[in-house]
């Protein structure tokens, strides 16, 4: 596998290489090198290679800092991009504080920069729903809409981003009233633009299915993928996108087949269009794997959770919420099969990944321990089974 | 990269039950525990019908189960031309033979089960001998067919509640020898056989000793083919005598009793009887026959 990846570079990638090294030649601090960082990282970027665009970002950072100065404006953009892919690898702790520092430059001049400042806190209040600190979310999006109320209006582009952004947040809070109303709100402003307003269509889907009407849903996710499909056509990255959510929710309503059918279709645009590599298609072939486990196609499905955690250990990193998942599904998938061992090791695994990713209260160590807690369960561990309900009650009152 | 928006994908395991001894967690469980099942009943059911057809060809075949019955005696001549003991030797019937007992169709017609056969029965030539030449002199011979060391086992059959106990016994020279042990005090016959299948179409006589005790009445030897066809020869009043008696007789001289078509065939000789039957004349009651040394030349 390793010549696999290293065969994968290709004459554009090696030429963006020798464009960095020629101009390393040239010294440290020199416009070319920043220039060649940036084009290189930008490139590993859209490959879905974070961790390896994530050093080429921090240099091309450091060069600015060196060159523009310390907390520079110009800094600022840079690392917003650096949060969002830190947030994408699940490095949520830097992301949250390289967010915090680009906040901090852009309330420096905070006429100048408000809407940048109300984008900063909205991704802010994005990373805090992960954190499951939800006064604080609610803190900052509050502050950001005033700021895009006064500055861009109610009828703005912004607002509308805006809206979705604090509908996603309600519905993680489980908040699915002003989830609905601020997705509405969304649609409406989209539509008073003349904007594109598909994003709040496939999010109003997402609600649905969280409020388990798998109905609405699945109406929803048909008509965006119908106005995708007229607009991009059959082989799209959204439209890709959109069969997968139609097809996890077909899955979860019992639809086996129909969500086979529809997974399989993203997995084959996403491998057409982002090639074998991407974690795009990692989650559309963890999708399959999934179908396949509800099959009793364990085989199939094993070889795809391997596939895929792969992809994503090489492309986002050890702590990525899509490797998670896989690797959540696997032992899942052992588990089913009565492979103790190795579900084992898979939730020790994830329960340590959780404590390191979001600490040792985060409900996602909670349903991690619990996870470990029934396997320990079935093997009749009972002592292993009485330390994990100590420490969930711990968890529980707050120790 | 996360395009279901799913905040929390982590899978939550389904707590399993106490495992119960048979457990149909799916579907599916229900037609493997059934496929299983059918499988194994098949598999045992064809395993044990696999040693019961290897166990029935590795036995002889008995012949149609038609049961005989003991020879009732024609009219018996008033004593046997027994010769005077000699223990040195045995006295061979002649070619023609001493026939004591020459059997008119209408005796044989009186007694044998489908009787009527015009054949006169010749009686072998009977002598009291003392044992050990006769056996030394059978045992030396390389060829032939011996019952007892060659025969399966010996079983039994008895008219009404008449009683018989087959033991196969070594008599005092080693040599093997089987014993009746029988009461046709509520019965008149008894008997027993040894299945065989044997060409004995290359023997032309049977040989054997025997002596009794106990009641006088009268002792049958008779061979059956695959057919059904009784043939054999009968020794009234005989069983009493405590002296080895010896038996040397041609096949060719046995008298067709019932069954199956008149000619024995020797080819196929499935079954060979010893009787002891209480026919006119005899006593019944209680008495012992023992009989060795049988033997085809």
């Amino acid at each position: 596998m390793a010549t696999e990846w290293a065969g994968a570079i290709t004459e554009e990638e090696a030429s963006l290489r020798a464009a960095v090294q020629s101009a390393e030649r040239l010294g440290r601090l020199n416009h070319r090198r920043l220039d060649a960082l940036i084009a290189l990282a930008e490139y590993d970027t859209q490959k879905g290679r974070l961790c390896e665009a994530e050093p080429l970002w921090v240099k091309a950072l450091s060069l600015q800092e060196k060159i523009f100065g310390p907390e520079h404006q110009k800094l600022a953009a840079p690392m917003v991009s650096l949060a969002r892919q830190y947030e994408t690898m699940g490095r949520y702790a830097e992301a949250e504080a390289v967010l915090l520092l680009a906040l901090k430059i852009h309330e420096r001049d905070s006429v100048e920069n408000s809407v940048r400042i109300a984008e900063d806190l909205m991704l802010l209040a994005r990373l805090d729903s992960r954190w499951g600190r939800w006064g604080e979310g609610d803190v900052r999006l509050s502050r950001a809409y005033n700021i895009l109320r006064i500055v861009a209006g109610e009828h703005s582009p912004d607002m509308a981003r805006f809206h979705l952004a604090r509908g996603d947040f309600h519905r993680n809070a489980g908040r699915f009233e002003k989830s609905h109303a601020s997705l509405l709100k969304a649609v409406d402003v989209f539509r008073r633009g003349q904007g594109d307003d598909m994003d709040a269509w496939v999010r109003l889907g997402h609600l649905a299915r969280a409020q388990g009407d798998f109905r609405e849903a699945e109406t929803l996710y048909r008509r965006v993928l119908a106005r995708r499909v007229r607009s991009e056509g059959e082989g799209g990255r959204t439209v890709s996108a959109d069969l997968l959510a139609l097809g996890t929710l077909l899955e979860a309503a019992g639809k086996g087949k129909l969500a086979l059918k529809q997974v399989r279709r993203s997995l084959d645009i996403r491998e057409k269009i982002l090639g074998l590599r991407h974690p795009d298609t990692a989650e559309s072939a963890v999708a399959v794997a999934d179908i396949n486990v509800s099959f009793h196609q364990f085989e199939e499905a094993e070889t795809g959770y391997l596939r895929a955690w792969e992809v994503y250990e090489r492309t986002l990193g050890p702590d990525s919420p899509g490797l998670l998942k896989t690797q959540s599904g696997l032992a899942a998938l052992y588990f089913d099969r009565s492979c103790y061992e190795e579900a084992d090791r898979l939730l020790d695994h994830l329960v340590r990944s959780y404590e390191r990713i979001f600490g040792f209260q985060h409900a996602s160590v909670r349903v991690a321990l619990t996870n470990q807690r029934i396997s320990f369960e079935a093997q009749e561990r009972r002592d292993e089974v009485d330390a994990i309900d100590k420490r969930l009650m711990e968890m529980e009152n707050g120790k | 990269m996360n395009t279901s928006g799913d905040m929390s994908p982590q899978r939550v395991l389904t707590p399993r039950r106490k495992r119960a001894f048979l457990s149909f967690r799916r579907k599916s469980d229900l037609l493997w525990f059934a496929a299983s099942l059918i499988l194994f009943s098949g598999g045992t059911a064809a395993f044990i019908l696999a040693v019961y057809f290897v166990h029935r060809a590795q036995t002889p075949m008995a012949i149609a189960p038609q049961i005989p019955a003991p020879v009732i005696a024609p009219a018996v001549p008033p004593a046997l031309p027994a010769p005077p003991p000699s223990p040195s030797a045995v006295d061979a019937p002649p070619a023609g033979g001493p026939n004591p007992r020459p059997s008119s169709p209408k005796s044989a017609g009186n007694g044998a089960r489908g009787g009527g056969d015009p054949r006169p029965v010749k009686r072998p030539v009977a002598a009291k001998i003392p044992p050990a030449p006769v056996v030394k002199k059978i045992e030396s011979r390389a060829s032939g067919y011996f019952l007892l060391q060659q025969g399966g086992p010996f079983k039994s059959f008895v008219d009404r509640r008449a009683k018989i106990a087959v033991d196969r016994v070594d008599d005092s020279y080693g040599e093997p020898a089987v014993q009746l042990t029988y009461d046709l005090s509520q019965g008149d016959w008894v008997q027993c056989f040894v299945n065989v299948r044997e060409n004995f179409s290359n023997y032309t006589r049977v040989q054997f000793l025997f002596k009794g005790e106990g009641a006088k009445n009268t002792l049958e030897f008779k061979i059956v083919d695959s057919d059904g066809t009784n043939v054999g020869a009968l020794w009234s009043q005989q069983t009493a005598k405590k002296a080895w008696t010896v038996v040397d007789l041609p096949l060719s001289e046995l008298t067709y009793l019932w069954g199956g078509d008149p000619l024995l065939d020797f080819r196929r000789v499935r079954q060979i009887f010893f009787a002891v039957s209480k026919k006119s004349g005899d006593k019944g009651g209680r008495g012992r026959v023992t009989l060795r040394g049988i033997k085809f030349l």
